[in-house]
């Protein structure tokens, strides 16, 4: 059996919606669209060593969900010697799909339309890295 | 001009476990609804990674933690970045005393979990007054 998995790191952010997104987006494609070929990882396990979370970060090529800016889930994947092969941007596939989300605690109709589409995205991500 | 302190409300926003995306609404609940005039949330990725906004604010003001389980990675992370946390809630701490309403799934928590979200934030509520009187008293 292939083990040629993807590591999936979003941001996890409190103060801006994209936040919201970019977990949700991260649990469609874990949960629902490739769950055999990546693994979730967690930002505040992997800050605080708790679990495998950084020999998973370590182990397979990572794709990145930024929500804003600052770009954290960047920053901390870098910091913590991940292998990053992909980034999304989430302020730029608003732009791209022209769906905004309502607000951090609900995403409406079009946030959840965004969240849909970006999966997707990654989805594809993922079967072009584990191939 | 007012000089009293906010109480930062920092929690776990981890990716494993319902019992984060609990803490998280919890937090929304706090500050949105229940006492947005006295605290602000910290952004917890941006606290680890080090903007300079979240880290000014954990080490300059009050802290309440509301972590997810017993691993308590959020206190951990605030405790690294030198902020002075007052107090804590913990959602598996409380999910023990209220065990019909475990949430759905980490990605929709459903009716039982964002019940379980407005129990915690009223706990969190408390303590922030508490946190605040203690404060403006020194």
């Amino acid at each position: 059996m292939s083990d040629k998995k993807v590591a999936i790191i979003a941001c996890t952010g409190m103060g801006k919606a994209l936040g919201t997104v970019a977990r949700q987006v991260a649990y469609k494609v874990v949960d629902e669209l490739r769950p055999e070929k990546t693994v979730l990882i967690c930002i505040p396990s992997l800050t605080a060593g708790v679990g495998e979370c950084k020999d998973l970060l370590q182990k397979y090529p990572s794709i990145i969900l930024d929500g804003c800016v600052e770009r954290c889930a960047t920053k901390i994947t870098v910091k913590n010697r991940g292998m990053i092969r992909a980034k999304v941007f989430l302020p730029q596939m608003i732009a791209k799909y022209g769906l905004k989300p309502k607000s951090r605690t609900d995403l409406g109709e079009d946030g959840e339309k965004l969240v849909v589409k970006v999966a997707e995205e990654v989805a594809g991500m993922v079967d072009q890295l584990s191939r | 001009m007012s000089t009293e302190k906010k109480v930062a409300v920092a929690v776990c926003t981890g990716m494993d476990q319902s019992l984060a995306t609990v803490s998280r609404y919890a937090g929304y609940h706090v500050l949105v609804r229940l006492r947005p005039e006295k605290t602000v949330l910290l952004c917890t990725p941006a606290l680890i990674s080090g903007v300079q906004e979240d880290v000014e604010f954990v080490r300059n003001n009050p802290v309440l933690v509301i972590d997810g389980c017993g691993e308590k990675c959020c206190e951990k992370i605030v405790n690294e970045a030198k902020g002075q946390i007052k107090a804590t809630v913990n959602v598996q701490e409380v999910l023990n005393e209220h065990k019909d309403l475990q949430p759905e799934s980490r990605a929709n928590l459903g009716p039982k979990g964002v019940k379980l979200a407005g129990i915690i934030g009223e706990i969190a509520a408390k303590k922030v007054d508490e946190i605040l009187v203690e404060v403006n008293k020194q």
